[in-house]
C-alpha cells in the first residue's frame, strides 16, 4: 500500500470513528438562551432567580415541590415532627456527590452553617437559617429546631442548597465561580463559566434521580430580547426563556418552533395611597387639591377596580401572555380563593359608586410606573389610563426607569402607581404580609406596602397564618386575609404574568412545579 | 518632549479627580440600589442588614471618601451584584471588547482609506458619487437596526453565520481571542461589520476631503513639475498630509468603539465591557458604574496622549515647533 493510500485509509477510518462518536454526542447536547445571568455559582450567595437556576442544576436540596406537596422528597426521604419547635429529617441513603464522595448529614450541617458566612450578599439566604439550629443525629438523620413556632420551617429548610464540606471548606464565592468548590449532587456538573457569555454543564452520571436527557448543556446569556429570538430562529439555541410578547404571534406561526406558555408567579397590580389625608397626585379636574384623599374611600377604590377591563388588557395588550386577576395570590398557591374570579368591567356600577362617594364628575390623578420592569409595561399603563377615562377619571401617565421609580415609590411619593410582586414560595404568605400587612418593621409586616393600606382584621388573619404550621389551616387563614383585602379593594390586582418559553420543534419543555425555569433537566426530545 | 508628557499627566490627574466627583454625584442621583438588589420578599430586618453590608447606610460624602481612599490604593470597589472587585470584572471582559474594537477599526481603515482615496482622486466621477452615496447610508443607518438586519439576513435567513455570542476561543501569542479559531472568526463577522459600518463611512469621507484639499496645493504641483511618478505623489506626499486628521479622528473613534460598543455588544450578546455597563446601570450596581467610567476616562486620556505624540511622527512641522518652544 502506498503512503498516500495508507493515509487515506487511516483518514477514512478516523472519520468513521468520529462519526460514530459524534452522532450520539451531538444529539444529546442542548443549548439554552437565558435572559439574565447568575450572580455567582456559589448557591449560597444570592436568592436571585438566575442564580437559583444554575444552582438547581448543580446542587440538590432536602425537599422540592412535587405534584402533591410543597415539600416533596429530594435529598430527604421523609420528615416527622418531634415537638412544636423541631422536626427530624431522614436523608436518602447512598447519595453521592458528582465526584463519587458520599453526601451525609454532616454536609447538610455544613451547608446550613456556611450560609451566614457568605459576605456582601444583597439577597442572602440568611433569613432562612437564622432562627433554625441544626443537629446531626446520625449520618442519615438530622434534627432542625426553630426558636419559635414557625409555619414556614420546611419551606426555609427546602431553600438551602447542599454543598460538600470537603470541597467547600473555607471556599469563597470565587472558588465556586472557578469551579474549584462547585461540587454538588445535582443532575449536572460544573464545567466552566465565561461571565457575560455562557455556562457549560455536563451530566452527572452519579445523580440519584432520573437522569436528564442532555449530556452536555450550554446556557448562553442573551440579554437582548430580539437577539434571543433570532438565536432560536437561526438554530443556535434549543430553548429560550422570556419570549417577548411582541414575538409570540410570529413564533406561533413558525412551523420550526414550539411555544410553552407557563403561568408565572408575578402579580401586576395598582397600589394606592389609601392612608394619608392629603395625597400629592389626586386633584379635582381643575388641578385643585382635595381636602380629603378620595382613595381613602373604599367605594372609590372599588369603582376604579371595576373600571379595569382585565380581559381586554390581557388579550390585546399582552397578546394573551397573562391571566386576569383580582387576587394577589396566584392560582394553585396556598391562600388562593377558588371562587373569586376577576370581575368583568362595569362602568355603570363604577360611576354609581363614584357618585355615592361624592365624585359624580370624577377627578384627576397621575398614574406613575416604571417602564422597563415588566413586559409591555408602558402599554399596560396607557391602557389602564384609558379604562379610567371611561369612568370620568382624568389620568396623566408618568413612566420612568425602574431605578428611578422604585425608590420614590418606596418613599411613598406617589398616589396611584403600578407595581409587580414575584411570588417564589408556592404560598401566599409572602405577598399578603409584605404588600397588604400594615407597615410595621417589628412585626415583619408591610415591607412592600407602599400605599400603606391598613386593616386590623387583615393583620389579625395574616399574623395567625404566619404562625400556623399546618398547611390546610394556614390555607384557610390566608384565604380569610385575602378575602378582607378583596372586599376592601386594598389594591387593584390586574393580571398574573405568563412566562412564555420557546423551543425548536424537536424538543418538549416540561418544567416541574414552582417557578418555571429554563433548566436543561426539563428539556426532552419530542416524540417523532 | 518629557516636559510635555509630564504636563499632560498632571492635567490628567486633575481631570480624573473631577470626573470622579461628577460620576459619584450622577450615580447617586439615579436612585437607591437597595430597591433593585434586595428581593421584594425580604423582611425589613434583612433589608437593613443588606443595606449596611453594602455600605449604603452611610451619607454620600462618606461613601465618596471611602471610595477615594481605596481608589488611591488602586481598588475601585466591589460589585454589589457579583461581589467581586470591579477592576477584575472589567479587565476580564476587556479582551472581548478590544477584539471587537480593533477589528472594526482595522476594517474601517482598510476599506475606508482606499475608498476615500479613489473618491477624492476621481472627484465627481460616477465612482465618486457611488461611494459618497454609500457612505451616507453607512452614516445614517442606526447601529441597532443594521445589527438586527444583519442577524435576520445572514443568521436567521441564510444560516451562514451565527447570530450571537463569542464562539470558540483560542490563543495567539498567549492572548485568548476569537481570532484564533474558525468558529470564533465566524462569530466576529456580524458584530464587527455592524460596528464598523459607521466608521468606514467616516474614514472614507475624511480621506476624500483630505485628498481634495491637498491635491491643488503648491507642493503637489511642484512634485508633478519635478516629474515624480503619480503613485509616489499620491501615496507618499499627499497621503502623509491626509493622515493627520484621520489619526486624530480615529484615535477618538477607537476610544468610543471601546467605550460605547454598548448597542452592538447587547444585540450580539457579546461578553464585553459595554454589555457589563448596561447591565450594571439597570441593576444600579454603583461601584461597577463608577469603576467603568473611571477606567473609560483614563482610556481616553491615554489615547489622546498617544494621538498627540503620533502627530509629531507624521508631521515634521509639529516636531520643529515643539523643538523651538
Amino acid at each position: 500500500m502506498s503512503t498516500s493510500r495508507k493515509s487515506a485509509a487511516i483518514a477514512a477510518a478516523l472519520l468513521a470513528a468520529l462519526a460514530v462518536l459524534a452522532a450520539p454526542l451531538a444529539a444529546q447536547s442542548v443549548v439554552i438562551g437565558m435572559q439574565a445571568e447568575p450572580q455567582a455559582i456559589d448557591p449560597h450567595f444570592s436568592t436571585s432567580g438566575p442564580t437559583q437556576r444554575i444552582a438547581d442544576c448543580l446542587f440538590e436540596r432536602l425537599f422540592m415541590p412535587d405534584d402533591k406537596k410543597l415539600a416533596g422528597p429530594a435529598l430527604a426521604l421523609s420528615w416527622k415532627r418531634i415537638d412544636e419547635l423541631s422536626i427530624e429529617v431522614k436523608l436518602r441513603p447512598n447519595v453521592k456527590f458528582s465526584d463519587g464522595s458520599p453526601l451525609t448529614a454532616d454536609d447538610v450541617l455544613f451547608s446550613f452553617e456556611r450560609v451566614p458566612t457568605v459576605p456582601n450578599s444583597p439577597a442572602s439566604y440568611i433569613k432562612d437559617v437564622t432562627d433554625i439550629s441544626v443537629k446531626v443525629v446520625d449520618p442519615l438523620t438530622l434534627r432542625f429546631t426553630s426558636k419559635k413556632p414557625n409555619a414556614s420551617l420546611l419551606g426555609q429548610i427546602s431553600r438551602i442548597f447542599i454543598v460538600s464540606r470537603k470541597a467547600a471548606t473555607g471556599a469563597t464565592s470565587n472558588d465556586f465561580n472557578s469551579g474549584k468548590a462547585a461540587l454538588g449532587a445535582g443532575p449536572y456538573k460544573f464545567v466552566e463559566w465565561l461571565p457575560g457569555d455562557r455556562i457549560v454543564l455536563a451530566r452527572n452520571e452519579l445523580y440519584y434521580g432520573k437522569k436528564p436527557y442532555a449530556q452536555k448543556a450550554t446556557i448562553r446569556i442573551i440579554t437582548n430580547d430580539s437577539a434571543r429570538v433570532a438565536a432560536l430562529l437561526a438554530g443556535d439555541v434549543d430553548l429560550i426563556d422570556t419570549v417577548p410578547p411582541t414575538d409570540i404571534a410570529s413564533l406561533r406561526a413558525d412551523p420550526k418552533v414550539s411555544l410553552w406558555p407557563i403561568q408565572g408567579s408575578t402579580i401586576i397590580y395598582i397600589h394606592m395611597d389609601s392612608d394619608r389625608e392629603k395625597t400629592p397626585f389626586v386633584t379635582d379636574k381643575n388641578g385643585k387639591a382635595f381636602d380629603k384623599n378620595p382613595l381613602k374611600d373604599k367605594r372609590v377604590r372599588m369603582a376604579l377596580s371595576l373600571l379595569m377591563d382585565r380581559k381586554l388588557l390581557v388579550d390585546r395588550v399582552l397578546q394573551g401572555s397573562g391571566t386576569p386577576a383580582i387576587q394577589m395570590v396566584p392560582p394553585g398557591y396556598l391562600g388562593y380563593i377558588d371562587n373569586e374570579k376577576a370581575p368583568a368591567v362595569d362602568v355603570a356600577k363604577a360611576k354609581k359608586l363614584l357618585a355615592e362617594a361624592g365624585y359624580p364628575n370624577g377627578f384627576a390623578l397621575t398614574l406613575h410606573s416604571a417602564n422597563d420592569r415588566y413586559s409591555f409595561q408602558p402599554e399596560v399603563v396607557q391602557a389602564v389610563a384609558q379604562f379610567l377615562a371611561r369612568g370620568g377619571i382624568e389620568v396623566k401617565v408618568e413612566t420612568m426607569p425602574t431605578a428611578v421609580f422604585l425608590p420614590k415609590a418606596t418613599n411613598t411619593e406617589y398616589s396611584f402607581f403600578l407595581l409587580g410582586f414575584g411570588n417564589s414560595t408556592g404560598e401566599g404568605t409572602g405577598v399578603l404580609s409584605a404588600v397588604l400587612g400594615s407597615y410595621n418593621k417589628e412585626k415583619n409586616l408591610g415591607s412592600n406596602n407602599r400605599g400603606r393600606y391598613s386593616s386590623a382584621s387583615f393583620d389579625d388573619f395574616i399574623s395567625k397564618a404566619m404562625a400556623e404550621l399546618d398547611d390546610d389551616k394556614r390555607d384557610v387563614l390566608l384565604q380569610a386575609a385575602a378575602k378582607v383585602a378583596i372586599d376592601d379593594a386594598a389594591v387593584i390586582p390586574l393580571y398574573i404574568e405568563t412566562t412564555v418559553f420557546a423551543t425548536k420543534k424537536s424538543f418538549v419543555f416540561k418544567p416541574g412545579l414552582g417557578i418555571p425555569r429554563p433548566e436543561p433537566m426539563d428539556l426532552y426530545p419530542a416524540a417523532k | 518632549m518629557l516636559v510635555f508628557i509630564l504636563r499632560r499627566l498632571i492635567q490628567s490627574v486633575v481631570v480624573i479627580f473631577l470626573v470622579s466627583i461628577l460620576v459619584f454625584i450622577g450615580v447617586f442621583s439615579i436612585g437607591n440600589p437597595a430597591d433593585i438588589l434586595i428581593p421584594a420578599e425580604a423582611s425589613q430586618m434583612e433589608r437593613d442588614a443588606a443595606i449596611k453590608s453594602l455600605g449604603l447606610d452611610k451619607p454620600m460624602y462618606e461613601q465618596y471618601f471611602i471610595f477615594l481612599s481605596n481608589a488611591m490604593k488602586g481598588d475601585l470597589g466591589r460589585s454589589f451584584v457579583f461581589n467581586q472587585p470591579t477592576i477584575s470584572l472589567i479587565t476580564a471582559r476587556m479582551p472581548a471588547t478590544l477584539e471587537l474594537a480593533f477589528c472594526a477599526l482595522f476594517l474601517s481603515l482598510v476599506i475606508g482609506i482606499p475608498l476615500g482615496m479613489i473618491a477624492g482622486y476621481k472627484a465627481n466621477s460616477l465612482l465618486d458619487r457611488t461611494i459618497m452615496t454609500g457612505s451616507i447610508l453607512g452614516f445614517s443607518a442606526p447601529t441597532f437596526w443594521t445589527a438586527i438586519l444583519l442577524i435576520m439576513v445572514f443568521a436567521v435567513g441564510l444560516h451562514w453565520l451565527p447570530p450571537s455570542g463569542r464562539g470558540q476561543l483560542g490563543k495567539i501569542l498567549g492572548i485568548t481571542t476569537s481570532l484564533a479559531t474558525w468558529d470564533g472568526i465566524r462569530h466576529l463577522v456580524l458584530p464587527v461589520t455592524s460596528l464598523s459600518l459607521f466608521k468606514i463611512s467616516l474614514v472614507t469621507r475624511l480621506t476624500r476631503s483630505g485628498i481634495r484639499e491637498t491635491l491643488p496645493m503648491d507642493f503637489v504641483k511642484y512634485a508633478r513639475a519635478k516629474g515624480l511618478r503619480k503613485s509616489r505623489i499620491v501615496f507618499v506626499h499627499v497621503f502623509r498630509n491626509v493622515l493627520i486628521p484621520i489619526v486624530t479622528v480615529v484615535g477618538m473613534e477607537l476610544g468610543s468603539l471601546i467605550a460605547f460598543g454598548v448597542v452592538t455588544e447587547t444585540i450580539y450578546a457579546w461578553p464585553g465591557t459595554g454589555k457589563l455597563l448596561i447591565d450594571s446601570i439597570t441593576r444600579l450596581d454603583r461601584p461597577m458604574i463608577v469603576a467603568w467610567l473611571m477606567i473609560t476616562v483614563m482610556l481616553f486620556i491615554v489615547i489622546n496622549l498617544v494621538v498627540d505624540l503620533s502627530y509629531s511622527l507624521i508631521d515634521p512641522r509639529i516636531r520643529l515647533q515643539r523643538k523651538k518652544s
